[in-house]
């Protein structure tokens, strides 16, 4: 005998969940949405009164955490799931979540914890393992099941990112690890708790196996206070309206938003196959040392992705093609896919007054067994798998861009790539004090892409939280006491030029300040140095790639101590030590994931966002345009000559005739440099033949051709020989 | 015979000026008048005559014999929405000149869900200070860490000011000709040394070039963490301030011309009145909705209910507020026009769901929503507008008299308004229009509903220990549909409801708010001397800002034995990043027991709210900032007692019947004209109370009993 409605098991119920969506292609076989027609302000009054009851367990909870990721930058979210796990409404913060407690649920239930450990009122459910649908052991999810006379109606869930999760690396954004053992406390789903009541073992865990374990303590009591305040409302909800119209109003919720989604898409898109690429590197060379060999080489992660809009508003996104499991960071499950690219359909398409998980119910993946997302080590290492995939955020973005200005909704057309960069620190300070934290502000925040008829705005935007939030740097550094902010700020020219360009991309610059006896940062950063950084459109130029920038034992200190200054971004740090206004004894720069870099004090620390694409050709941007970028300092008078084609005098006006007379010369060299289409071809298949490649890249290729449809795209591309092949 | 005396209170909103204008003995009268934002004095004179005119006297009578008169105008809010402020110049640490153009990237304050979900249409607020205004200092302080004694004390200096770049950054502000000279350093709230001598600077080269621009600093604002905020509200009381002092003393110009004697007030948005002359004016930005719950807390000290939640519902506004054991709970970075800032102001949620909020329906979805949209003063497809509103709704069900919208003084039409609802709401889902519209008006009593059980389940509190007080022009109409929602422990409408906000602004107290961060960390292993030496800190600090007090209130007037100080503390377990903020009884902490003193009221306050499991005394405590508020005397309204009569209504008051649709049938209603009632009276529902300005709708299953002040007590029956 079960515990759900009919006393079926909950293995049952979620069974029927699936087949009878197969079946009609109704989620939960409505054809009709019965409690609508009937009565649709009641039932809208009923869907209402559970948005409130998330929102307002969020916004008590989220006072009681330490975390400035959870507090400031919103990574933090309460929701409602149905017994069959389908998420109904959710709290504000980070949307995508609501994707993955219809996996956690269809785990607990092939699981059997019905019987064993046992499914009980104010039992406490713990799970951050991404085998079982958690995105990445930083989230760390904490869900009730909320009875109803005996039977099972929901579950409240909460969940929130770490600081850090005691992994090899500090943070919870680890770069380096090649398995499950050095991703850091991983725990699959366990009854951490009973009587609404966390039992004392678990807050051990926390601090033997995590370095922040005061916040990480934190953070867990405020997700108990969260779910816990919402199992009670909830229990108040199913009695105002009745078992039945609970039950059945929560499947309907679900089944109406599938069809306004579908609805937006049919609407506003054309129809068809969008094809999207981005490469990123992960370089392990030498970083490990003989530990483990399979992880000593470099990869260069083939991210291919073509999203099929169909006739019917749904959408089919295909990754074959995608590089293949291996001994690294990057792997991740479908769970972690569907969260993190959700991020790029809220936007898009998927803005309600309420997120659900109606968006599996109209979005299909197919993700090769064997590839890096869907891997068949079960101890693949998974710490930020999520890195990789947030490049699949932006194939919605830019796919469905694409697909909505061919139909001329302009200002739905939103072109984004990841521009973020984070770093976690870790260290000992002079009297053995040991701490860790880490600073999202890069993350949390971006400017955006230029659109077709205005400049990106500046740091106006977030991609994996729709309210951006850069934080205080207050805040932040009273967190991080050795890192001194010198500044936080937009960087010049830093951004995809156009007609209309993307808006600057943002900087910091840090001070090392008095590290005492050891300290390592380690950043993480989206674009990955190559391939990832964001396309421009209709002849826009790409973005900037993310930055990081060390610069060791620097004579900063003198500096300042006879009454100089500092610099306040990398390209400014790096130009006053090109010119030798500063010294430094090394620098290292990165245009991805840093591995674990030991700072000393005085050392400088930059890393900066990269900004998104222009919008058009440079040479038809208005001269008022620059002319008002040259007054505010946001672009220099360098490239208002060398890319835009516009003469600034003095006082910064453009000379309009001097100007018309550079741009027509710059248009007459680029008819002199472009190339024949069909010479261009030809030339690159004799690469393609020769396999004339660095071995990274061969590797890459190697690997990608092991998939059909790559194949034969490849080959077809470059007719090839059948037996093309490389080694 | 002693002369009578008047107060005059005034809250200016975006349509309409409310007055209310009181004797010493209680009698009242009140007013209204159509907002003139660019000239207020022409609202506040022509509000004021509304009132005195009631009386059969003129402003002038009136303003003879005022002892005190208070305004509460638009002009701020003016100035931000047509970006009218002042020429700013800014001077900013170094590395941060971007700070209030990047504005922590807060694009979607104010926005509903959907539209936050929404990014690409999120945008900026327009600059409050332009680039070329903004100069970099190269300089830094420490802000200190969490981690107390194992890292730098906060407050230290890692870089020092480099005064040459404050001055060529205040001459090239003053070439540029800015109007106002802002500071703001990193860390400033933990030693504002660099902030004072980058102003002192600044002074002095005013001074020799013979200018007087003033020049202030993020801490003389708020000494408190969080720099974008704190930037904020300093360029907020830079911009706004000038402009907005102008247009408040022209209103006392036209105050004094009439004969008034005395400084006229202004209302703060954390419910404190100030002379015009308020140097931190900013500080009034935020005070719109204050007045009611004001109003509210006079209310429940008066009625000794120290548990309140005030609900006002107009045209625009539906605002709720809480008064929990006789305190207003105040937030400290409140959101304002899409702008956070950091200044102290009574919690107040803003709704947006008022009566002139518009109504639309979705067949294909069958979705329903109400608002964000408002027609504001063109009320709905019933007076001047296309769009289908709530106000529609009340009028086609019967709720309101067509003929008798603002005394008679507006036709509106219910025809037109039934039409437009059954054509674009009801037809389109397929639903009878009278149903209909019951079921709308349950959504909107919902999301008060909603509403107010997050603010009392928060804050662990409980509704049937609670008084509800309704006002607003639409309260006492739509009472009914919350009351059904929750429980309280009684429901009470006052008969000035209608202009219940200016009332609040009459009842404000005297009194000066200040803030100021500390340091201050309670560990379980500390030693006492530790804990005693950072007591005496706090004693200090906190005798600081009494002297601040003392000094500010002495300059507007008050001799000092007038003067009495609250304080009260910000305090959290160690590594938390909110802060809870409890009143204390003493303002000092000289003994472990006045220490003990002090966290017990954060505990029990703590406790209140979360499960016990959410405590964490492991960690310790931290005390991040104290305030003191200090107040002096100002004169109050007084209420009015009348002898009560019986139960039955007086005949006149009984305007004869109306049919209204009300749970799924026509049922005649009675209609009383509220005036005309008398203390005693019981009216059983179904009825309606009609006032020139409101209209009070009691079901069959309620009555209402007005009291000895005519208090109306709506009650279950």
């Amino acid at each position: 005998m079960g515990i759900c409605h009919h006393d079926k098991t909950l293995k049952e119920i979620v069974d029927e969940r699936e087949h009878s969506f197969q079946e009609t292609g109704f989620a939960y076989g409505l054809e009709r949405l019965e409690l609508v027609e009937e009565d649709p302000a009641k039932f809208m009054r009923f869907q209402m009164r559970l948005v409130a009851s998330c929102i307002n367990a969020r916004e008590s909870a989220k006072l009681i955490s330490a975390n400035p990721m959870s507090m400031i930058q919103g990574e933090l979210l309460f929701m409602l799931a149905n017994a069959e796990g389908d998420v109904i409404s959710a709290s504000y913060g980070l949307a995508g979540h609501i994707q993955c407690m219809p996996f956690i649920v269809r785990n607990i239930a092939n699981l059997g914890f019905e019987d064993d450990p046992g499914i009980h009122e104010g039992d406490i459910f713990s799970c951050n393992d991404p085998m079982y649908g958690p995105p990445h052991n930083a989230d760390c999810y904490t869900f009730l099941p909320v009875f109803y006379k005996g039977e099972l109606v929901s579950w409240t869930v909460g969940l929130n990112h770490i600081v850090d999760v005691g992994g090899i690396q500090p943070g919870g954004l680890g770069v380096i690890s090649p398995n499950i053992f050095t991703d850091g406390f991983t725990y699959p789903p366990t009854k951490t708790g009973a009587n609404f009541k966390q039992h004392k073992w678990w807050e051990l865990h926390w601090k033997r196996r995590t370095r922040t374990e005061m916040f990480n303590v934190l953070d867990d009591k405020m997700r108990v206070a969260g779910v816990a305040s919402l199992h009670d409302r909830i229990q108040d909800i199913v009695e105002e309206f009745g078992t039945e119209y609970y039950r059945q109003g929560l499947k309907e919720i679900i089944e109406r938003e599938r069809r306004i989604l579908v609805e937006r898409i049919r609407s506003q898109a054309i129809p068809g196959k969008y094809k999207y690429l981005q490469l990123s590197a992960v370089n392990y060379k030498g970083t490990l040392g003989k530990l483990w060999p399979a992880s000593n080489r470099n990869w260069i992660i083939h991210k291919t992705g073509e999203l099929n809009i169909r006739t019917d508003g749904t959408l089919l996104t295909d990754l074959e093609g995608l590089t293949s499991e291996a001994e690294f960071h990057a792997n991740a499950y479908e769970p972690a896919v569907r969260m993190l690219t959700s991020l790029g359909m809220w936007p898009m398409f998927a803005y309600t007054e309420t997120i659900n998980s109606s968006l599996l119910y109209m979005t299909d993946w197919n993700i090769p067994p064997g590839s890096m997302f869907n891997p068949q080590n079960p101890y693949a290492g998974t710490v930020m798998g999520l890195g990789v995939i947030a490049g699949y955020i932006y194939l919605f973005h830019n796919c469905l861009s694409l697909a909505y200005f061919s139909r001329g909704f302009l200002e739905e057309t939103f072109p984004a790539d990841g521009t973020t960069i984070g770093y976690g620190a870790a260290g000992t300070l002079e009297d053995g004090f040991q701490w860790a934290g880490g600073d999202m502000s890069l993350i949390t925040c971006q400017s955006e892409g230029a659109t077709p008829y205005h400049d990106g705005f500046d740091a106006a935007v977030c991609s994996p939280n729709p309210a951006a939030d850069i934080g205080e740097t207050e805040a932040v550094e009273f967190l991080l006491p050795t890192q001194v902010n010198l500044g936080k700020k937009l960087i010049p020219d830093f951004c995809g030029h156009g007609k209309f360009r993307g808006g600057l991309g943002i900087g910091m610059l840090q001070l090392v300040n008095k590290p005492g006896r050891s300290l390592i940062l380690n950043a993480f950063a989206a674009t990955d140095g190559m391939g990832a950084c964001a396309l421009g459109r209709s002849g826009g130029y790409p973005g900037t790639n993310d930055i990081v920038v060390f610069a060791h034992d620097t004579n900063i200190r003198e500096t300042l101590e006879k009454g100089g200054t500092y610099p306040r971004d990398f390209v400014e740090m790096n130009q006053w030590i090109k010119e030798g206004k500063l010294r430094a004894e090394t620098v290292e720069s990165y245009k991805g994931p840093t591995p674990s870099i030991p700072c000393r004090d005085g050392d400088l620390f930059a890393t900066a966002a990269g900004s998104r694409g222009g919008w058009g050709d440079v040479l038809e941007r208005d001269y008022d345009l620059i002319q008002n970028d040259i007054k505010y300092g946001w672009i220099t008078k360098e490239t208002a000559e060398t890319v835009y084609g516009a003469r600034v005098d003095e006082e910064g006006r453009v000379q309009r005739e001097a100007s018309d007379q550079l741009r027509h010369e710059m248009r007459e060299r680029r008819k002199q440099r472009s190339v024949d289409a069909k010479d261009w071809w030809i030339q690159e298949r004799r690469k393609v033949l020769k396999k004339d490649w660095h071995e990274d890249i061969r590797n890459m290729y190697s690997d990608c051709l092991k998939y059909k449809k790559f194949r034969d795209e490849f080959t077809g591309m470059w007719q090839l020989p059948e037996d093309y092949n490389i080694e | 015979m002693t002369e009578t005396k008047y107060i005059v209170a005034q809250d200016a909103g975006g349509s309409m000026t409310d007055c209310f204008l009181v004797d010493t003995k209680g009698n009242f009268s009140t007013g209204k008048f159509i907002t003139h934002p660019e000239e207020e004095r022409i609202s506040y004179l022509g509000s004021l005559n509304d009132a005195a005119a009631k009386w059969n006297m003129d402003t002038k009578t009136i303003h003879k014999s005022a002892i005190s008169s208070t305004y509460t105008g638009t002009s701020m809010i003016n100035i931000l929405l047509t970006q009218g402020g002042s020429n700013v110049g800014l001077l900013i640490t170094r590395g941060f000149a971007h700070l209030p153009i990047i504005e922590r990237g807060l694009t979607w304050i104010g926005q509903t869900y959907e539209d936050i979900l929404h990014q690409q249409l999120h945008e900026h607020t327009p600059w409050l200070v332009q680039p070329e205004n903004i100069k970099e200092v190269t300089e830094r302080i420490n802000v200190g860490s969490y981690y107390m004694l194992h890292h730098s004390f906060p407050g230290t200096v890692i870089i020092p000011l480099l005064e040459q770049d404050v001055v060529q950054g205040v001459n090239e502000l003053l070439d540029n000709g800015v109007e106002i000279i802002s500071c703001l350093t990193l860390g400033s709230y933990t030693n504002p040394v660099h902030e004072n001598r980058m102003a002192e600077i600044a002074k002095e080269i005013i001074a020799e070039r013979g200018l007087e621009t003033p020049v202030i600093t993020s801490n003389e604002m708020c000494s408190v963490p969080n720099e974008t905020e704190r930037l904020k509200t300093l360029l907020i009381q830079c911009y706004i301030q000038e402009t907005a002092r102008r247009a408040l003393i022209s209103v006392e110009d036209a105050a004094k011309k009439e004969g008034y004697a005395y400084d006229l007030m202004t209302l703060l948005g954390y419910g404190a009145a100030a002379t015009v002359r308020y140097p931190k004016l900013a500080e009034a930005v935020a005070s719109g909705p204050t007045g009611g719950l004001l109003g509210g807390k006079f209310i429940s000290e008066f009625l000794d209910r120290p548990n309140m939640i005030c609900w006002d519902l107009g045209c625009t506004t539906c605002d709720v507020g809480l008064i929990a054991g006789g305190l207003l709970p105040v937030n400290k970075s409140p959101e304002f026009a899409a702008h956070k800032v950091r200044m102290p102001m009574i919690a107040i949620d803003c709704l947006g769901a008022g009566c002139s909020h518009v109504v639309k329906a979705d067949a294909a979805s069958g979705r329903i929503t109400i608002g964000p949209e408002s027609v504001r003063a063109d009320l709905g497809t019933m007076y001047a507008s296309d769009e289908v509103t709530i106000g529609d709704i009340d009028l086609t069900l019967g709720y309101v008299n067509p003929d008798y919208f603002l005394g008679g003084t507006i036709q509106v039409n219910r025809e037109r308004a039934k039409e437009e609802l059954t054509k674009r709401v009801a037809e389109p889902l397929g639903q009878d229009v009278y149903d209909l519209s019951l079921k709308i008006l349950d959504l909107l009593h919902d999301k008060v509903v909603n509403h107010i059980n997050g603010i009392m389940l928060s804050k662990g509190l409980n509704p049937a220990e609670f008084t509800l007080l309704v006002h607003g022009a639409a309260g006492p109409l739509h009472l009914w549909g919350v009351e059904r929602g929750i429980h309280f422990q009684e429901v009470l409408v006052v008969p000035w409801s209608a202009v219940f906000s200016s009332f609040g602004v009459a009842a404000a107290d005297y009194f000066h708010r200040y803030d100021k961060a500390v340091t201050f960390f309670l560990t379980p292993d500390m030693a006492d001397d530790v804990k005693l030496m950072q007591g005496n800190v706090l004693s200090q600090t906190w005798a600081e800002l009494e002297e601040r007090g003392y000094r500010e209130l002495e300059e507007e007037g008050f001799p000092r034995d007038q003067i009495s100080f609250r304080h009260g503390i910000s305090c959290r377990y160690v590594g938390q990043l909110s802060n809870w903020e409890v009143p204390v009884e003493v303002g000092r902490a000289e003994t472990l027991e006045d220490l003990d003193k002090i966290i017990h009221a954060f505990e029990a306050n703590y406790t209140n709210i979360y499960p016990s499991g959410a405590r964490y005394p492991e960690a310790g405590y931290q005390i991040t900032e104290i305030y003191v508020e200090a107040a002096a005397e100002k004169p109050k309204p007084a209420i009015h007692d009348y002898p009560l009569q019986g139960e039955a209504p007086p005949e006149k008051a009984h305007k004869g019947k109306r049919e209204a649709f009300f749970d799924g049938e026509w049922i005649p209603f009675d209609l009383y004209e509220q005036d005309l009632l008398e203390a005693g009276n019981r009216i059983d529902g179904p009825a309606i109370i009609e006032h020139t300005q409101t209209t009070f709708l009691i079901p069959p299953q309620n009555y209402v009993e007005l009291d000895e002040y005519k208090f109306m007590r709506y009650k279950r029956k």
